[in-house]
């Protein structure tokens, strides 16, 4: 038997090898070059949670010690703007300037993390107010949500009205108008879904 | 190839092809070790692939645990806000207290069943009226409290306590210290009537931080915290925190147990100046004896709730008294 053909059954293998090592080669690549903060991979996987998590831990330490219902609250009912200018009414670049906006800012805003504070109220909670709105989140994005009920006889927080109540504002002995209509009975005025959404830059 | 080989060319025929032979499978072991790696690492991209879509599939379940809770503290606080509204509103009796308790806790259970049905959760609300138990909301101001006088009775006849505040004045508390107190500053009064009275001291010590000091039995009180003056300071009796600190051992019968009823008394108040605020639940019938503006009110409330999804079925009953302290 010459030589050259008993190398044949080597070549066969060597074609599957060559094979094989390109197949592989091409998914560890795909896998490997995609990992980015914001690419579907384990390591981004944990990202969401871990700022899931964070959160919603602001969510419940702000309304537990009551800087998420003085956030909201934070309303200047005669320019209609939770901001000092009337144009935007929402804050774009950080939080409000109260504890609730230095915690968002403390946790996330110092990490490059931005975020958007949406509150929905009325009814069904169909009716949606920006405080906090910085763009369009990314597919990476996640959420975080807390109900804070409002009653009647709450105070805005925003300079100047402090004395105003909900109940004021509502039946027309206060001038101006608060963002969220009374759609609930008895002494309480509305239950305010606040939607945290967070993504990294 | 076959020149380099040694004694390949010694002319053996038979035996030289072997020897070529067994030369040759040098490069089988060569391309079977490089498919042996080839394949670890295939192996290798498969376990993370697999690893990550576990990662993937397992966090919904922990989503749908926090929604039962989620559920449960949106119920507890509401019902809680609600029972403190209504007093706050002053109803003129106790049936028209419990009617608006009972009305908001099925405007509740409509609101929330809304709102989780889009998220595909079946929620469920519902106040025993049984449950609603009567109390009496107290306020008033410290110095005008009715009595023309220095001491007055904020509760006669106490079986519990729950959102006691007093707010005072930095600048009208009068400057002395712990071994003063007793008989310089203002303070609230419990007295349980069989010889057990404590004594909570609000006054202003050393370097004019408001000071509070609980004592027992008329003893020399011990300070447990104090506070930067503000412009109004809130001592939270049953909450347990000055101004907007935590402030353990404040609740008077962290002191020893006192026994029920108690009467509750403010004493010395031409040392002091603000307001007080409390809702207690009377130990016999509904109403207590107070020199202050006494209202009806709701003391507490249990209410029955249940949370259903596809996974996950969860019920329980809470009984909601906001401000409560734990002892």
């Amino acid at each position: 038997m010459p030589p050259s053909e008993d190398r044949a059954q080597a070549h066969t293998l060597e074609a599957f090898a060559a094979a094989i090592l390109i197949v592989a080669g091409l998914t560890f690549a795909l896998q490997a070059t995609a990992v980015t903060p914001l690419s579907a991979s384990t390591s981004n996987q944990h990202l969401e949670n871990q700022q899931r998590a964070v959160a919603d831990d602001l969510l419940e330490t702000s309304a537990a010690n009551g800087d998420l219902e003085a956030a909201i609250l934070r309303w200047d009912p005669v320019n209609e703007t939770f901001t000092d200018s009337r144009s935007p009414s929402y804050f774009t670049s950080g939080g409000p300037p109260n504890a609730f906006g230095e915690a968002l800012n403390a946790t996330f805003g110092e990490r490059r993390i931005a975020f958007n504070v949406h509150i929905r109220h009325g009814p069904d909670n169909a009716d949606e107010t920006k405080l906090v709105d910085m763009g369009s989140p990314s597919d990476n994005a996640v959420t975080a949500t807390r109900t804070v009920v409002l009653t009647d006889d709450a105070n805005l927080t925003a300079p100047g009205h402090g004395n105003t109540t909900l109940r004021a504002l509502s039946n027309g002995s206060e001038p101006g108008e608060f963002y969220a209509a009374d759609a609930a009975v008895g002494a309480i005025y509305d239950r305010m879904e606040v939607r945290i959404v967070v993504w990294q830059l | 190839m076959a020149a380099v080989i040694p004694g390949a060319s010694d002319g053996d025929g038979p035996r030289g092809d072997r020897r070529f032979r067994d030369a040759d499978r040098g490069q089988l072991l060569l391309i079977s070790g490089l498919v042996v790696a080839v394949s670890l690492v295939a192996l290798v991209v498969l376990l993370n692939a697999s690893i990550y879509s576990e990662n993937v599939a397992t966090r919904g379940i922990e989503a749908a645990d926090g929604e039962a809770l989620e559920v449960r503290a949106a119920a507890v606080e509401e019902t809680g806000k609600l029972i403190d509204g209504t007093n706050r509103n002053r109803p003129a009796n106790h049936s028209e207290a419990t009617a608006a308790v009972e009305e908001g806790i099925a405007d509740l259970d409509e609101y929330l069943a809304r709102a989780y049905a889009d998220r595909g959760g079946v929620t469920r609300v519902s106040g025993d009226p049984s449950s609603i138990r009567a109390g009496r909301y107290v306020t008033g101001n410290l110095t005008a409290n009715g009595t023309g006088d220095s001491n007055a009775t904020l509760a006669d006849g106490v079986a519990q306590t729950r959102g006691f505040v007093v707010e005072v004045d930095p600048d009208e508390l009068a400057p002395t210290d712990a071994a003063g107190a007793p008989t310089d500053a203002f303070y609230i009064e419990f007295d349980d009537g069989v010889n057990e009275t404590r004594e909570v001291y609000v006054y202003n010590g050393t370097g004019d931080n408001v000071t509070v000091a609980v004592g027992q039995n008329g003893s020399a009180p011990t300070v447990v915290c104090s506070t930067p003056t503000a412009d109004r300071v809130a001592v939270d009796l049953t909450g347990g925190t000055l101004g907007d600190e935590r402030c353990p051992g404040l609740w008077a019968t962290s002191a020893g147990a006192l026994g029920a009823p108690y009467d509750v008394a403010i004493e010395r108040t031409d040392k002091a100046n603000g307001t007080v605020t409390a809702t207690v639940r009377p130990d016999s019938g509904d109403a207590v004896g107070s020199d202050l503006t006494s209202s009806p009110a709701v003391y507490d409330a249990e209410i029955d709730l249940s949370y259903r999804t596809a996974e996950l079925r969860f019920e329980t009953t809470v009984r909601v008294a906001p401000g409560e302290p734990d002892a």
